[in-house]
């Protein structure tokens, strides 16, 4: 007696979306695709996960572009794009298939983002990795307003006070090479203030943002965590006030640092305790240390 | 008539009487497995079924599998009961902190035993979907994802030509699905036409990615 046994058409939707779940959107494409409806119809309600290393700019046009229907482009949850073979240099001319290095309107190339023409609410992620260039960041990220991972290097985007439409990231990683201490400063934690899950600054070049970094942990928690003798400490503005001798954020004090009023969390529980608890010889804020300003 | 088939167990050896009450389970075509709480565990619908039914030493009826898969499953379960349970949070084990969390999963983890377990299902036999869906059913995870990362290993870099050659896949009907006469907008090529249910020849579709 013969038995019946299954088929793959016989595999119900839930396996064949597992199955798509190993698989890129390209990988997805170049099998699946056009096979027959149902399979057209489980790609197009599969969330995609495209990374722009593995595409040609003329393959993706081919590919997802041309294929609106089969590819809705809010299905995209996450886009990493990816170039590092396109350096700017006599030698090495960039590759005009390449995504970036063209120098053609974000709106004519880049990315994806070309289709991007109209608020994505599906994509939560984003990657920009190495140094594409082209890509207007801020006017990227103001059609994907549910944008939550951010990973990118800012040394495209020396305009850092642009970016803060980016209220909504919780996660953010980049690389700030090249940026300048004075916008760092200024910016940084008012750009986005919804940080929750995670922040990796890569600080390579530039220890002092670090330190700044870490003076404003410091006055958070009111503690001296680096054991430099204070808590917090002067950024780069105190630098340029020395230089300048002008008092240009206005706290009195030329090239000096205040610390916080109320000491942080620390001095809060402290004068909720009236305990003494980092041993500082006071309960609560005090008088400024270790300011070697002038005052005026 | 039933049978009665003692799961064997060559990984473990002795060390499964310890592990509590035997359960036994009938495929559809009525032969007994007797199987010990290391490979119920593994099981969700069988798990389910034993906490519910207080079955004694009456079989838990299993109406979607044959014994032909059943004895397999059983043999797998045996060999993993052992294994380390997985993060609950973790499904498939990618703990590579850059990794975006929407990336595809691997595919490429699957150990060497399990790899010469699924060999002795195939495709042209139908054993391999026989086993998916077995495990589909009776909840086994770490099988299921066994089968199916081999399917999604045995399709990587194959066209959509081959795909439906390899899985002998059904042709939409004639102006149906992507038969359609608008089905396929704005895309080069011709609109592939419909064949035969079990044609197996070359599709006439335009593949762009595979040109």
């Amino acid at each position: 007696m013969s038995v019946a046994h299954a088929r793959f058409e016989n595999l119900p939707n839930e396996i064949l979306m597992y199955i798509f779940s190993f698989m890129t959107t390209k990988q997805l494409y170049q099998t699946f695709k056009n096979v027959n409806q149902r399979l057209n119809e489980l790609i197009n309600d599969t969330d995609h996960f495209i990374d722009l290393g593995d595409y040609s700019k003329s393959e993706y046009r081919q590919l997802v572009m041309a294929n609106d229907d089969a590819f809705p482009p809010h299905k995209i949850v996450s886009l990493i794009v990816f170039d590092d073979k396109n350096q700017y240099s006599e030698i090495n001319r960039p590759d005009p298939n390449g995504w970036c290095g063209t120098r053609e309107p974000v709106e004519e190339i880049t990315i994806p983002f070309s289709m991007i023409t109209q608020e994505q609410p599906s994509i939560v992620s984003l990657t920009i990795k190495h140094r594409v260039h082209d890509i207007d960041l801020v006017h990227l990220l103001k059609f994907l307003p549910n944008l939550k991972t951010l990973s990118t290097t800012l040394c495209m985007y020396p305009k850092l006070y642009e970016f803060e439409n980016c209220s909504n990231l919780t996660s953010l990683e980049f690389d700030v090479t090249g940026i300048g201490l004075t916008d760092i400063e200024e910016y940084l934690f008012k750009m986005f203030p919804n940080l929750s899950d995670a922040l990796i600054v890569d600080f390579t070049p530039a220890p002092q943002i670090r330190n700044f970094i870490t003076d404003k942990i410091e006055e958070q928690l009111g503690l001296d965590i680096n054991k430099d003798g204070r808590i917090g400490g002067p950024g780069p503005m105190s630098k340029i006030e020395q230089t300048t001798h002008i008092d240009l954020n206005h706290d009195g004090i030329i090239g000096g640092y205040r610390p916080p009023a109320g000491g942080g969390l620390i001095g809060k529980i402290e004068q909720a305790t009236h305990i003494d608890l980092n041993g500082d010889g006071r309960i609560g804020s005090g008088i400024p240390y270790h300011t070697s300003q002038h005052k005026h | 008539m039933a049978t009665t088939a003692e799961a064997s167990n060559t990984t473990t050896g002795n060390t499964e009487t310890a592990t509590g009450k035997m359960i036994k389970i009938q495929s559809n075509d009525g032969q007994i497995f007797e199987v010990d709480q290391g490979v119920v565990e593994q099981s969700s619908t069988i798990k389910t079924l034993s906490d519910l039914m207080d079955v004694g030493d009456v079989p838990i009826p299993l109406p979607n599998v044959k014994a032909s898969i059943l004895g397999p499953i059983v043999d797998f379960c045996n060999h993993h009961k052992n294994d380390q349970k997985p993060e609950p949070i973790d499904e498939d084990d990618d703990d590579d902190p850059n990794k975006d969390i929407y990336e595809p999963k691997r595919s490429d983890d699957i150990c060497e035993w399990d790899l010469n377990f699924i060999k002795q299902f195939t495709v042209p036999e139908g054993t391999l979907f026989d086993i998916i869906m077995a495990a589909n059913y009776l909840g086994i995870k770490t099988l299921l994802a066994v089968g199916c990362k081999t399917i999604a290993n045995m399709v990587r870099g194959k066209s959509s030509t081959e795909v439906r050659e390899m899985f002998n896949i059904s042709y939409d009907p004639p102006g149906e699905g992507i038969n359609a006469p608008n089905a396929i907008e704005g895309q080069a090529g011709t609109v592939p036409t419909t064949q035969d249910a079990n044609a197996t020849g070359p599709s006439p579709q335009p593949d762009p990615m595979n040109q």
